[in-house]
């Protein structure tokens, strides 16, 4: 085109190929357990983090537990004690954790009251809720009488917490690639009672240590609330 | 084994601008590659605008809970058009505890023109000259005489409807026939008029008329009513109806999906960039491209994130970034601020079909035009996206009746015929302080990609601009005789509005700015980026219209420095 002449006719290079990396894992947390898959060379694999112990280190949360793996047509496979250190997360913009409970009592109590939970979906986004609100209800305007943003500041939550997990057996689970260096990314979005737990104590913990003037007290409360939820 | 083919051009992206850029350079004979990094789209199976509910699981509302799996999911998106979305699962970004950004992409053939709002509003001086009208931030270095020329050009491609309406802050244009208001729609407008306000039908990119003999493969709208669910005849501009088609009839357009880049390579010795790695998406093959110019137009933040992942020796803060604004300036619109209800005299009337109309009326900015209509509050200004009409779902059903059984009915049956809305679309304020990085903690997406982290907060200005519009909202409900159910809200978050731009911004000072007026990079010659990374500011309009138009202006520029050797 132009008038220049074209020389070579090869669409694209292709790079010499090396061994594969599983660079990241997609997972949900049902329950106390993230629970994800990924899919490669045709073949899907089921994937599970039963995290048994929360920590806080370097002012990050620390998770330990177990990683399953269910290779295609193998039985499961895993691996205990494998770390997941929070490096960052994703802030949610929605539905948000309800709260009510856990800060009237302890994580048991949050079983029982659901309907305003559901009350809380069904209204949706464009009746964004503070906590406590009731569905119908308006939202409080600032001090100024300015309306506030949704899912910010005091109303925001996590949304996806992404850890790095200290380095896999490949060979060991049935995974053939390099997993030395796997993202977990566990996204919160609870369908049962214990999960919302979670979701509002991990947001606060990651609000607590997060913040301009980080509060290790409130960090500890919530990983020690964890530590009681993930080991009931 | 190295490549070998150099095209003329590489596109990064397929969406509004990487379609209209293929279009353009493939008619001045450039052979262009146009690398996508989401799937090919098939009309046929992926189109769902003429499903009925009942067709659908769970009556297209999808099963309980999985607005929740993803982010993106929770508004845009309905159930027949989830697959056009990407998930954040395996495309992830980071935000700060407390600052949630929500970032909806479309990773497929056609991008977001498959089911954008397709609201197409010129800007004009007020806009482009923000800055020196009231003193804050910059402004664009072009003017609405240079742009006006590309606005006239786009709106006759792609086919806009509306009316020319003597406004001077919303340029008239080249318009089919606009959409008739609705009955409601007709009463917010007299009441919006009694208050001083103008409110005029919506320019959408829309056929209300048969087609012009170029618009091959593109049909009359027809008023179906789910143009966010891909249209069926085309009667919406979209890249796969329009531009895309006709640069591959020039047989100088390839077109690769499933490419997700990298980053762009440059040459060290010239200075300019020379190609793109890339993976493909679905074998994971690490690949590479090359051409002498790069068109970078991913969408704002795909583009920027490209851009700082194109780290080098001689760019150490990503592509020409000596400056260090690369990433800032980032904006949205805000929403989630207006008011709704319902007119009296409009219940219990018969029911009309009125579900199938795609767009509403508009209330342009009235606030800080000039001395007289100045805020003491707040800069720039805000207009409202306003509608009335009897859709299948009525939202009054659920948040304005209460009850249940053969009365809760009874009531829904008299009101449906009868709901009013009003929503903001407002303006934000382009500030360094917000910005996007790449995740400094390593975050990176299936592909190892490193991502972006978001920084972006409102300020004090779009507060008390949404205070005003929350007041002003139900002021104007009432003028026009509705009874007001609700009023106020929430800012949206910022990012859910989906008008996400500045980042690589243009300017005359390369100091300070990324692009020069054409949207060439200063400092890479041979890149350009013409998505909406290089809006200076946001207006309060939708900025597609605006995007393709600079497009066309890049690519007539590109074209002729091209010949006379310049890149």
């Amino acid at each position: 085109m132009l008038g220049q002449e074209k020389t070579r006719t090869t669409p694209v290079a292709v790079s010499a190929s090396k061994q594969r990396k599983l660079h990241a894992i997609h997972a949900l947390l049902r329950g106390r357990i993230f629970v994800g898959q990924f899919k490669a060379q045709g073949h899907t694999y089921d994937v599970t983090f039963a995290p048994a112990e929360a920590s806080i280190a370097e002012q990050k949360l620390v998770l330990r537990g177990r990683f399953t793996v269910k290779p295609p047509q193998q039985s499961l496979r895993s691996t205990d004690q494998v770390e997941a250190r929070l490096v960052a997360t994703q802030g949610g913009v929605g539905v948000s954790p309800v709260r009510r409970q856990l800060l009237t009592g302890t994580a048991q109590t949050a079983q029982t009251a659901t309907s305003d939970q559901k009350l809380e979906q069904e209204g949706g986004p464009e009746t964004e809720l503070q906590p406590g609100l009731h569905a119908f209800d308006k939202p409080k305007p600032d001090a100024l009488g300015r309306p506030t943003v949704e899912s910010t500041d005091a109303l925001g939550f996590v949304a996806v917490l992404y850890f790095h997990l200290s380095p896999l057996d490949g060979e060991q689970l049935g995974i053939p690639f390099d997993v030395s260096k796997v993202q977990l990314g566990g996204r919160l979005a609870p369908t049962d009672d214990r999960a919302r737990d979670l979701q509002f104590l991990f947001s606060d913990l990651v609000m607590a240590l997060g913040s301009e003037h980080p509060d290790q007290e409130t960090a500890n409360n919530c990983a020690e609330q964890i530590n009681r939820i993930l080991q009931e | 084994m190295r490549s070998a083919k150099r095209y003329d051009a590489l596109i990064i992206g397929s969406g509004a601008s990487g379609g209209m850029a293929a279009k353009e350079l493939t008619a001045r004979g450039f052979e262009v590659l146009v690398l996508e990094a989401g799937p090919p789209v098939n009309p046929t199976r992926d189109f769902s605008s003429h499903t009925w509910p009942y067709q659908m699981m769970y009556r297209g509302f999808g099963p309980p809970g999985w607005k929740q799996q993803e982010q993106w999911m929770q508004d845009t998106a309905s159930y027949y058009s989830r697959h056009f979305y990407v998930k954040d699962s395996e495309h992830p970004y980071t935000t700060d505890p407390g600052k949630p950004f929500m970032w909806v992409r479309a990773r497929i053939v056609g991008g977001k023109t498959l089911h954008w709002g397709r609201l197409s509003w010129r800007l004009s001086d007020l806009d482009f000259k923000a800055a020196s009208h009231d003193g804050f931030g910059d402004d664009w270095p072009i003017s609405y005489a240079e742009m006006a020329p590309y606005y006239d050009r786009v709106e006759e491609f792609i086919g806009v409807s509306g009316n020319n309406d003597g406004l001077t802050h919303v340029p008239d244009g080249k318009y089919m026939p606009a959409m008739p208001m609705t009955c409601g729609e007709n009463l917010l407008r007299k009441g919006s008029e009694k208050t001083g306000r103008p409110a005029i039908s919506s320019r959408v990119a829309m056929l209300t008329t048969q087609p012009k003999s170029f618009m091959k493969g593109r049909r009359k709208c027809h008023y179906c009513g789910h143009c966010g669910d891909g249209c069926d005849v085309n009667a919406m501009f979209s890249s796969v109806a329009s531009t895309l088609p006709i640069a591959a009839a020039t047989g100088r357009m390839t077109l690769r999906p499933n490419s997700i880049v990298r980053h762009i390579i440059t040459d060290s010795d010239t200075g300019k960039a020379k190609g793109v790695a890339f993976v493909d998406r679905v074998t994971h093959q690490e690949l590479e491209a090359y051409a002498k110019v790069i068109i970078v137009a991913a969408s704002t933040l795909e583009s920027t994130r490209i851009l700082l992942n194109s780290k080098s020796r001689d760019h150490s803060q990503g592509l020409g970034n000596s400056s260090g604004v690369l990433g800032r300036y980032l904006v949205d619109h805000f929403g989630g601020i207006g008011a709704s209800g319902f007119f009296p005299v409009l219940a219990g009337r018969d029911p009309v079909n009125e579900d199938g109309k795609a767009t509403g009326i508009f209330i342009p900015r009235f606030r800080n035009l000039d001395a007289k209509t100045k805020h003491p509050k707040f800069l720039r200004g805000y207009g409202f996206e306003c509608g009335s009409a009897t859709p299948m779902f009525p939202g009054i059903a659920r948040r304005a009746i209460s009850g249940f059984g053969p009365e809760y009915k009874k009531q829904v049956r008299r009101f449906y015929t009868a709901p009013v809305g009003m929503t903001v679309r407002a303006a934000m304020l382009s500030r360094f302080e917000n910005y996007a990085e790449i995740d400094p903690d390593g975050v990176v997406d299936a592909w190892g990609v490193p991502v972006l982290k978001m920084h972006i907060q409102y300020s004090d200005n779009e507060r008390e601009m949404a205070k005003d519009a929350a007041d002003t909202s139900e002021e104007i409900l009432r003028a026009a005789g509705a009874e007001v159910v609700s009023t106020g809200g929430q800012l949206t978050a910022p990012g859910r509005i989906i008008h996400e731009l500045g980042t690589a911004r243009m300017g005359n000072d390369p100091k300070t700015s990324i692009l020069n007026k054409f949207n060439q990079m200063h400092e890479v010659k041979n890149v350009f980026v013409t998505d909406g990374a290089a809006f200076v500011s946001s207006a309060n309009h939708n900025p597609t219209l605006t995007i393709l138009a600079l497009t066309v202006r890049a690519c007539d520029y590109l074209a002729d420095e091209y010949k006379r050797g310049n890149i």
